[in-house]
């Protein structure tokens, strides 16, 4: 069982666990600290929605954003964690809400009518753990296929590999009937009657031919407008294989001529299995793993996973190491934006801005090949420290281009900025108001571009960052014309930080100068029985981080990006989990593209900044 | 386990052989010269990215790198007019019949470029999700290894099939024959993707655990697959 | 000397045509090379350069390996429509250029010829006409095709090709307003100074008619499909719109049909508004044929090369500026192109019809005769038009994106909040 740090008196005079202590006298009894010091309040599963409405509905409370609902599963036998991540906006405070479910009862309420963004990671803890929801309107797999029969991937007992041989799964994969693939809405609107058992029947004149929905008629003659002159509805079918879904996002659309009725956003095409594949991985191992999830801006993943791991591990990383990872950072901020610019550029036909904005990411590239030797897949971060202290001459082309970046930056905005086309295509295009932003959890540049002024560097600075002086560039319309110029913005802040880093770094070590977590130098492990023995035990088993939980996050260039990490005191994480905050943006396109033309749908999507390796991990 | 060399060589059945046992005549030579000459100097690519090597990809086509200099700029991502799949980055069990199906919309002749390790075998992630190399989907004709490859292994690997091309000919029927019943099925025999999926590396701490019982995930799929077959009928 | 007659003339036909085809065709082949090559300039890359000289042969290895490919038939798809309409797409492209005078006439000792394939009475109504026949290929395209994204694409090209015909017919109307005729060579004769025969402007119609050139040059845009109109195949959101599903030379030749429709409406704006084969600031060019067969000026066979050059430097130059325009421009959405078409460019055509109208109206009634004064002064009527326009094309009052009105008018949206 995971034991958690004692609690001290900071996290029990919290003003929400005594209000849920007086109200939930029983059913909230177990209150810890989070490693970084906020309160873990441990209810009762039979009255989580009764206590979420609490915390999000009373007006001393205002929890308004659920950052992150992930379950977690200690071993086989154990129950299944759920854990709801809340932040409050308006209160600037932290809470974590936890329940332990039963196995022999995997149920609790569905906070969908709460939360918005509640909708996906609900499906996605029923996905991986056979969690269900009461209430939930649509509780069906979100990154697993369908019609997945192998169980729930990220409990305990289900094997890395799958049940089944590789064969089987090639097999069954290309087999698969079509129908399978669709979905219960896609089936409807195709005009499948889906009955409530979740049986499906084909549409009649399709029943003869047992076909699949894919031919131009879809919509059953009984469904048909009375009015003959309206014309039938389409159905288009956008990816996974499709050049402006930045990977293989697929989206189903439903069109009345060219105008969208109703988009069905589906992913897992790109589940990779990271939460999996790192808990049977040592805690550096997971390194390499966390830049793969966001090939745009790697190192801020690695980072952000030292940083969790740190938190666990409770110390003190060097201030140069501190100074060196904001610098890195915000180099990577300014890669994931700039590929963001020129892949929406591309999607809105402007494509030359994608190769002048490839240039300048072919430095960055240059600047990461000669730290790490790898141009995206970084892996730069080790718990305790980095993978070697920066070399000779970094520092000078990191000014170099920190001084010439701007200039490329002003010749692509005056491609764009101004220019009528572009303003035509971007502006009033996409509009997310501030409150269903914050509701549906976005986070980063999007969030800001509705008017929210919430980045996590300002509201729970990490890695020093409230010494450095920056804006958080804010938008008033929140479509997506602004998300442009907050992201253009926030590449010009990234340069001043990037040049106020490079000032102040400092000398002294990159690493923390305990052998237990960090390699010591090869000339030290040979010289002494002791460092040789923890060279040895590194290098066998790897770090051990004490046993507790901690959820910790950073601001990516996509958003706040969570690490929820469960440790047992051993050499590998029990439970790793990435809030990818694209998992969470992608879930507004329904709403977003609701009424807008087929065009414009490429345009929103594109505005919201998703990677998929992230949405799907 | 079985040895390595009694692997099938892959989809093709001429692929791999040098002697084709046609004679060869001035006439088929030089046409196959000038063929071959259009072919592999126009080669359209369908990119089929889908992580990591996809940026690669793209940078491989921005200025610094340029496969446009090969003519191969024109990016074409309608499938009907492509003649090289570069398969960039890893591949889900939920996306091969995708990707399978993209592959079976080309047309004559087309080659496979499987771009990085993910994509040639796995890679790092030896899971339930990710197809342990695309070889068991589609056949390929050139691997790149990398973790992504840098785009000069791109450009190299397009070379390579450049170099494939050269030597083949018109004459040989059986240069790109296709089994049109083969679409749906994996492109290897089940003991051949079992064996190249054993582990390996790293990933020899995984074992597989069978014989757990039915979570209720296969019981609602199960019910849902039953209950649709009473609707059909 | 007389034009060629009977026989001869048939015979030079056959000869031009068959010279004008494999003229045209090894155009459309220059410009798929040039096309890459420019836009490698523009993008910092070096574009094809491994197949022969400068990659010039690029386009050859395309040719060759499209047609070897296999042909796909999708299963959905209509068949004979889906085989008409890369036909379709490829003819209307080339046999427009009919119309097209390309030098001054060439002396030959069967008599003069005119460098022009077909000396049609109507004119550019031909070209209006075979023209809108362009919009079938590409409708057939999508609609045969069996499946949604080339029936959206179709649907978008046959649309937006209908309506921007509407602007590009009427941008020519001051033209005819001007020049009375609408033959292609009297229209270039009409830009060149002759001291004899009837009058003429002495300057090329780019000047007195700067709006007209404007509208014709985006309508001809529009119809060519070609950025920032690229709408029945906007790659981002349809693929490749109407020609997705056609794979080898069923594609190559909508390709072929595009680059040839591109090089034509660069030949029209060069025959109607940059003087044709006219060579600037000389005189010995000015070779005009009358309609009763009286030939002015001295024509020989140097000129006519000389003046073929010019003809074909002005149209690869506009040419450069199509794909100048393409690779710099985002593009625009459909609803905001048929706004543009129809709430806009049809109106601002038709008032300048008026204006330009009025304005001939009165320099005729003051009495000044047709020439250069007459020219200048419908040039600056044409600049203040000029000005007029772009500040109301300007941005924001035009082009607008939604129509939820989020966004409060002016005022940047970003800013800073204190660190």
């Amino acid at each position: 069982m995971v034991r958690v740090a004692p609690l001290d008196g900071k996290a029990a005079s919290h003003p929400s666990v005594r209000a849920l202590r007086e109200r939930f006298s029983e059913g909230a009894r177990r209150v810890e600290s989070d490693a970084l010091g906020y309160p873990v309040v441990w209810i009762d599963p039979r009255i989580n929605g009764e206590a979420l409405r609490f915390l999000r509905e009373a007006p001393d409370q205002a929890y308004d954003l659920l950052a992150d609902l992930m379950g977690a599963h200690a071993g086989i036998g154990a129950p299944i964690q759920v854990w709801y991540q809340l932040w409050s906006m308006a209160h600037g405070r932290q809470l974590r809400i936890a329940c332990e479910v039963p196995m022999h009862d995997l149920e609790l309420d569905s906070v969908t009518d709460l939360w918005l963004a509640a909708d996906w990671l609900e499906r996605e803890v029923w996905d991986m753990y056979g969690v269900s929801f009461r209430g939930h309107p649509d509780l069906r797999r979100i990154l697993m296929p369908e019609n997945y029969e192998e169980g729930f991937p990220l409990r305990k007992d289900f094997p890395l590999r799958g049940r089944f041989s590789r064969s089987a799964q090639v097999s069954r994969a290309l087999s698969r009937d079509l129908i399978d693939i669709y979905a219960v809405d896609e089936l409807e609107m195709a005009g499948y009657a889906v009955t409530d058992d979740g049986g499906v029947r084909a549409p009649p004149e399709r029943a003869a031919e047992g076909g699949a929905p894919g031919g131009i008629r879809d919509v059953s003659p009984d469904e048909q407008p009375e009015d003959a002159l309206e014309g039938e509805p389409i159905l288009i079918n956008m990816g996974p294989q499709h050049p402006a879904t930045h990977g293989v996002l697929r989206l189903v659309l439903q069109l009345d001529g060219e105008r969208v009725v109703r988009c069905s956003p589906h992913i897992g095409y790109l589940h990779t299995g990271f939460e999996k594949t790192c808990e049977f991985r040592e805690w550096n191992q997971c390194v390499p793993y966390t830049d793969r999830m966001d090939y745009l801006a790697p190192m801020l993943y690695n980072i952000g996973y030292a940083g969790a791991v740190e938190a666990l591990l409770d110390v003190e990383i060097t201030e140069r190491c501190r100074v060196v990872r904001v610098i890195l950072g915000e180099l990577n901020r300014i890669l994931g934006h700039l590929l963001w610019l020129g892949t929406t550029a591309i999607d809105i036909g402007a494509f030359s801005v994608f190769l002048y904005t490839f240039q300048e990411r072919e430095r960055i590239y240059n600047l990461h090949e000669a730290y790490t030797g790898g141009r995206i897949t970084t892996s730069v971060t080790r718990v305790g420290g980095m993978m070697a202290d920066l070399p000779v001459g970094w520092t000078a082309a990191a000014r170099d281009f920190a001084a010439t970046f701007p200039e490329t930056l002003d010749e692509v905005e005056r491609l764009l900025s101004r220019n009528a086309i572009w303003q035509g295509r971007t502006m009033d295009i996409g509009v997310l108001s501030a409150d269903r932003a914050v509701s549906y959890g976005v986070t980063g540049p999007t969030l800001r571009a509705s008017g929210v002024a919430y980045d996590v560097r300002k509201a729970r600075p990490y890695l020093g960052y409230e010494e450095y002086d920056f804006d958080v560039p804010v938008g008033t319309a929140g479509d997506v014309y602004d998300r442009y110029l907050v992201r253009v913005e926030e590449m010009r802040q990234s340069v001043r930080i990037i040049e106020q880093a490079l000032e102040r770094l400092p000398g002294g070590p990159i690493n923390i100068d305990d052998y237990r977590i960090v390699l010591p130098p090869k000339g030290e492990a040979m010289g002494s029985i002791d460092t040789m023995i923890s060279h040895f035990k590194l290098v066998m088993e790897g770090v051990r981080v004490p046993a507790g939980e901690t959820w910790y996050s950073i601001e990516s260039s996509k958003g706040e990006l969570g690490f929820g990490i469960v440790s047992d005191g051993g050499t590998k994480p029990v439970r790793c989990r990435f809030r990818g905050p694209s998992f969470i943006n992608i879930a507004s396109l329904p709403e977003l593209v609701r009424g807008e033309l087929v065009a414009d749908v490429v345009a929103i999507n594109a505005s919201l900044d998703v990677v998929l390796g992230e949405i799907d991990r | 386990m079985k040895p390595l060399d009694t692997l099938p060589t892959g989809a093709h059945p001429g692929e791999g052989r040098l002697d084709t046992g046609i004679p060869h005549n001035w006439m088929t030579t030089k046409l196959d010269y000038v063929i071959n000459w259009a072919r592999r100097n126009s080669l359209w690519p369908m990119p089929f990215g889908t992580a990591c090597c996809a940026i690669e990809m793209m940078a491989s086509a921005a200025s610094k790198y340029d496969i446009g200099r090969f003519g191969m700029e024109r990016m074409s991502f309608s499938p009907r007019q492509a003649d090289l799949m570069i398969v960039a980055g890893r591949v889900t069990y939920k996306l091969a019949p995708v990707l399978r199906r993209v592959w079976d919309q080309m047309p004559q002749p087309k080659w496979c470029v499987s771009m990085g390790a993910c994509a040639s075998s796995g890679g790092m992630f030896d899971n339930y999700t990710i197809v342990q190399g695309i070889d068991t989907i589609v056949p390929v004709d050139v691997y790149v290894p990398g973790c992504p490859p840098r785009p000069e292994g791109l450009i190299y690997g397009l070379l390579m099939i450049q170099e494939k091309i050269k030597g083949e000919s018109l004459a040989d029927p059986r240069a790109r024959d296709e089994a049109p019943e083969a679409v749906g099925r994996p492109n290897l025999p089940p003991e051949t993707i079992e064996l190249v999926a054993q582990p390996f590396g790293n990933s020899t701490n995984q074992n597989r655990m069978s014989g757990l019982g039915p979570t209720s995930a296969l019981a609602r799929s199960r019910d849902r697959r039953e209950r649709r077959l009473e609707h059909r009928d | 000397m007389n034009p060629v007659a009977g026989g001869a003339f048939a015979l030079a036909t056959v000869g031009k045509v068959v010279l004008f085809f494999t003229v045209l065709m090894l155009a459309v082949m220059l410009a798929t090379i040039f096309e890459r090559k420019v836009c490698g300039f523009m993008q910092d890359r070096s574009g094809p350069n491994r197949v022969g000289p400068w990659g010039l042969l690029q386009v050859i290895a395309d040719g060759i390996k499209n047609l070897l490919k296999e042909e796909t038939m999708p299963e959905q798809a209509v068949r004979p429509f889906f085989l008409l309409a890369p036909v379709l797409a490829i003819l209307p492209a080339t046999i427009l250029f009919a119309v097209i005078p390309f030098a001054s006439p060439l002396p030959t000792p069967w008599g003069l010829v005119e460098m022009i394939v077909a000396d049609v009475p109507i004119g550019f109504l031909y070209v209006l006409a075979i023209g809108s026949i362009g919009v079938y290929g590409v409708a057939m395209g999508g609609w045969a095709s069996g499946s949604k994204y080339s029936l959206l694409g179709g649907l978008r090209g046959s649309a937006q090709m209908v309506s921007y015909e509407v602007a590009l017919a009427l941008s020519l109307v001051p033209l005819i307003l001007l020049t009375g005729d609408v033959r292609a060579p009297e229209i270039v004769s009409m830009q060149q100074t002759f001291t004899a025969g009837p009058a003429t402007y002495a300057t090329w119609f780019v000047f007195p008619l700067l709006v007209g050139l404007f509208f014709f040059f985006v309508s001809g845009l529009a119809e060519t499909n070609r950025l920032p109109f690229d709408l029945p195949e906007a790659e981002a959101e349809l693929i490749t719109g109407y020609h997705t599903e056609y794979s080898a030379m069923k594609f190559s030749m909508f390709m072929i049909g595009e680059f040839a429709h591109v090089i034509t409406v660069a030949a029209l704006v060069t025959v109607f508004f940059l003087g044709g084969w006219d060579i600037p600031f000389w005189q010995g060019d000015n070779i005009r044929v009358l309609s009763d067969g009286t030939v002015i000026g001295e024509p020989t066979w140097w000129k006519t090369l000389l003046t073929l050059g010019a003809f074909g430097l002005k149209t690869s130059l506009l040419v450069l500026v199509f794909v100048w325009i393409r690779w710099t421009l985002p593009r625009f959405r459909y609803d905001q192109l048929m706004d543009l078409g129809w709430k806009f460019m049809l109106e601002a055509v038709t008032v300048y019809i008026l204006v330009i109208a009025f304005v001939i109206l009165g320099i005729e009634a003051v009495g000044i005769p047709a020439g250069g004064w007459y020219a200048f002064v419908l040039f600056l009527v044409n600049l203040a038009l000029a000005g007029a326009l772009f500040f109301a094309m300007d941005r924001g009052t035009l082009i607008r994106g939604g129509a939820k009105g989020a966004r409060s008018a002016g005022g940047d949206a970003a800013q800073g909040q204190g660190g």
